[in-house]
């Protein structure tokens, strides 16, 4: 099934160079380690043969396309269903428009957790990420082409496409209706277990911006984390700014967040910052109306419109 | 640091509010003759839709104990509209910050009429009681 996707996607990405329909592909290739599959950038047509797809293809290729911003030439870019909601995100925002891409879709199984890796030398079984046991969406819901037979559906689904079967045994989506488990979880301690607990990981946190760097919810030009103009914080790596950055993230990509997770993925000392964006997510379910972010270009997010009727006071 | 804080029996919370200029109640937040007061200051803004929730944060990180939030009655901005974008805005930053462990009555958003100045002084006290129940604010804090 990996083998086929991936001999599909060099046969597109030829097409694609050859006809100079796109000057860049952004797919991933195979690392220096059996678990390892990061992303690839190819401009030449001799590098094909690069592209490599499977259970570790974990990375969100929606981010990349920001540094195409300004390019003339179209940029092509291979998306699962979480990905795909990333690029609705970005044209959403008017950082790129559609004419610029072209979004292939590529079916989904599920991807493997590589932080449960025991031994780096030879493969073994590893169970999924979280997210993929808890994804609605392992559909594109935008694609201009599709590969291995996947249906592009703008709705929650079952795992389509020639992975279907292997996605079903995996057990992708089966626990969709329990994704908020752990932020209630975290949310029936009592304050001062929350205040310990998120002071030990505001002192934990580097600042690297990881998680900044990988949203494609987190897409403005210049961050005021870059600024050193911004009297009202500050660049330093102190506990209490920290908490401040956290928070910030968390707000600005509020009503925006796609759920892709890259952010807790990426995270060097292992903040749980989803559980952030979750609690965020659930109010907004739960107070102005379920929304998922990414699904439609047409309808606002939930924090630039308002309805006259709604509880008023907190 | 000034004395007040550094001496904790006689601690008093310290109250920052960040209050509407268009809904006259700012004119009128306290009477410094009033006895037993709490220590409440206030920034002004041009409307509360205008509040960046990173002001709230920055008043916890410089040692305030609760943060108020006015702004006029929904239908009654002086910019149509600023008060409905700044309530949805300020239901997420309340849930957000109870969920990182700033209990609710830390962070007030109370939409008080222009002729209510009474109202803000109560909510003010209320305010104050509430939060010396629960003692100092620790999360954001800057400690240097």
């Amino acid at each position: 099934m990996n083998q086929q996707l991936t001999t599909e996607m060099r046969q597109i990405a030829k097409r694609l160079l050859s006809s100079h329909t796109v000057g860049t592909i952004i797919g991933w290739e195979k690392g220096s380690r059996w678990y390892l599959t990061p992303p690839a950038f190819i401009t030449d047509e001799n590098e094909i043969d690069r592209l490599y797809y499977d259970q570790f293809a974990v990375n969100n290729l929606a981010i990349y396309l920001l540094d195409f911003r300004h390019s003339d030439k179209k940029v092509a870019v291979f998306v699962k269903g979480c990905d795909s909601r990333g690029i609705i995100r970005l044209i959403q925002d008017h950082q790129l428009k559609k004419e610029q891409l072209m979004v292939i879709g590529i079916p989904c199984a599920g991807m493997f957790d590589k932080t449960k890796v025991i031994d780096p030398k030879h493969p073994h079984e590893l169970p999924l990420l979280n997210k993929c046991l808890e994804c609605r969406y392992p559909n594109p819901v935008y694609a201009d082409e599709v590969l291995g037979e996947v249906s592009v559906l703008p709705e929650s689904s079952r795992p389509t496409g020639i992975s279907a079967r292997v996605a079903t045994a995996h057990l992708v989506g089966t626990r969709s209706d329990q994704r908020f488990e752990r932020v209630e979880k975290l949310d029936l301690l009592p304050s001062e277990e929350k205040v310990t607990l998120w002071r030990a990981y505001a002192e934990k946190c580097l600042r690297c911006y990881a998680c900044r760097n990988i949203c494609p919810a987190c897409n403005c030009e210049e961050c005021i984390f870059d600024s050193h103009k911004k009297p009202w914080t500050t660049k330093a790596a102190l506990p209490f700014a920290n908490g401040f950055f956290a928070v910030t993230r968390a707000m600005h990509t509020a009503g925006r967040c796609t759920e892709c997770g890259e952010c807790e993925r990426v995270c060097p000392v292992g903040i749980p910052l989803m559980s952030l964006n979750q609690r965020l997510i659930k109010t907004i379910n739960n107070s102005f109306g379920s929304y998922d972010a990414g699904l439609d270009l047409e309808l606002p997010p939930p924090l630039s419109q308002f309805q006259l009727a709604e509880k008023t006071e907190v | 640091m000034d004395f007040q804080s550094l001496d904790s029996s006689n601690w008093q919370p310290l109250l920052i509010g960040i209050i509407c200029e268009n809904s006259p109640s700012f004119a009128m937040p306290f009477n410094p003759t009033d006895e037993g007061y709490p220590n409440f200051r206030c920034i002004r803004v041009p409307c509360a839709g205008r509040t960046n929730p990173q002001y709230i944060l920055r008043a916890f990180q410089k040692g305030a104990d609760a943060v108020l939030i006015t702004g006029c009655p929904p239908g009654e901005c002086h910019y149509t509209s600023g008060n409905y974008f700044a309530r949805r805005r300020f239901k997420l930053m309340t849930e957000l910050l109870e969920f990182m462990g700033i209990e609710s009555e830390r962070l007030y958003v109370r939409w008080i009429k222009s002729t209510e100045g009474e109202k803000l002084r109560e909510t003010v006290n209320d305010m104050a009681k509430k939060v010396k129940r629960l003692g100092p604010n620790k999360l954001f804090k800057e400690e240097l």
